[in-house]
């Protein structure tokens, strides 16, 4: 159970959005509890919504960042739970808006600003850090697999960049 | 004093009704997906089987959790309306102080739920003629926790959470008590009531809310 750092790779919006897509089709088998960080801008969003897809949700799927939790239908009738931690200042704010049922669930959990529930995250889940680069129409992505979860897939690129 | 208790924070619910050192009646409730419909009939019925009715209660022992995000609210709900409605006395006790209470350990027990995605609630308990906290509830790791106990070959385990982790468990040294023994028993919560009334009386009923168990700041941490 090594739980070392993946990456980073240099991703282009095109690149993480199928990365999304890849990444959320195992989260759903899983039942995933997946934790997103980056600063406005860096494609937290992005990422989520395809994972959604890659989980198999069809539809709209509109930002969590005002009601806090989206619930949709992935893959073979399985849950997909998308939050965003945005609007929760402190972690006083956790308790009202379920995010213990959010962990105790057995299901896909995308969760947005992660570092915000800092101190209350599962031991089992997947870290994915995201950061702007110099050259703007890409993202660092840096990955990590926490505790007893499944194998995170990584990005289908060519190389990873040593120096981004 | 007449006093219901009612422990839903893990899948199996339990419901009691007792005064002054005597349990009048009891039940477990073993599926936790119909607690929320199962636990008021239920208590009607112990009630009912007494020859009492909801008029005679003076006071009401909830187990504020730890435990399932539903259940624990499912009992707090139904114990702050049953105040409510009736101007009861309330009381709260740790779920994980009623499993130490019933495990019938003299030594000191340390009480585990299993809190899901490899962490595990647990708090230490000494009981003898009352209770002594040896440890707060705290979320964690099953390794985290027995690591911090110094010496798990001193303690004994109950609760489903040392179900989960029994073999760790084991290989530290630790016992596992019998599973009749895991469940937060509504019984233990009047016991609790009993001896220790101070520490779970509850003073605003219509704010108190069940406890939240965060991680120790060890074990904080966004890595990635």
């Amino acid at each position: 159970m090594s739980e070392l750092d993946v990456g980073p790779f240099a991703l282009t919006e095109a690149e993480l959005a199928r990365y999304g897509q890849d990444m959320g089709r195992v989260a759903l088998e899983g039942g995933v509890f997946v934790c997103l960080y980056g600063d406005l801008g860096a494609g937290k969003s992005t990422l989520a919504r395809a994972a959604c897809r890659g989980a198999g949700v069809t539809g709209p799927i509109p930002s969590p960042t005002f009601t806090l939790v989206n619930q949709y239908e992935g893959r073979g009738g399985a849950t997909v739970q998308h939050a965003d931690l945005y609007r929760i200042e402190t972690v006083e704010g956790l308790p009202d808006m379920g995010w213990e049922g959010l962990v105790q669930s057995e299901d896909m959990v995308l969760v947005e600003w992660a570092d915000r529930a800092e101190g209350f995250l599962p031991e089992d889940r997947w870290d994915i850090r995201l950061d702007f680069l110099a050259d703007t129409t890409r993202r660092r992505v840096v990955l990590r697999a926490r505790g007893r979860v499944p194998r995170l897939p990584e990005p289908r690129v060519a190389a990873e960049d040593p120096s981004c | 004093m007449l006093r219901l208790a009612l422990d839903t924070s893990t899948p199996v619910g339990s419901v009691a009704i007792g005064r002054a050192g005597e349990i009048l009646a009891e039940s477990l409730l073993r599926v936790r997906a119909t607690h929320s419909e199962a636990v008021l009939p239920e208590i009607d019925r112990l009630l009912n089987d007494c020859g009492l009715g909801a008029s005679d209660l003076q006071g009401v022992v909830v187990g504020g959790g730890p435990g399932s995000f539903t259940g624990v609210r499912i009992a707090a709900s139904l114990a702050k309306g049953m105040c409510h409605a009736r101007g009861l006395e309330l009381f709260s006790f740790s779920s994980l102080a009623a499993v130490a209470a019933g495990a019938g350990s003299e030594g000191p027990v340390c009480a585990m739920f299993d809190a899901r995605r490899g962490q595990v609630y647990a708090a230490g308990y000494r009981v003898g003629e009352g209770i002594e906290e040896l440890f707060a509830p705290r979320a964690g790791p099953l390794d985290r926790v027995l690591m911090d106990l110094g010496e798990p070959g001193d303690w004994c385990f109950a609760g489903d959470g040392a179900g989960a982790g029994e073999d760790a468990i084991r290989s530290a040294g630790g016992q596992v008590l019998d599973p009749d023994t895991w469940v937060p028993s509504a019984r233990a919560l009047l016991w609790l009531a009993a001896v220790d009334p101070d520490r779970g009386r509850v003073a605003d009923p219509g704010r108190w809310e069940p406890g939240y168990v965060r991680l120790p700041s060890a074990q904080r941490g966004t890595g990635a």
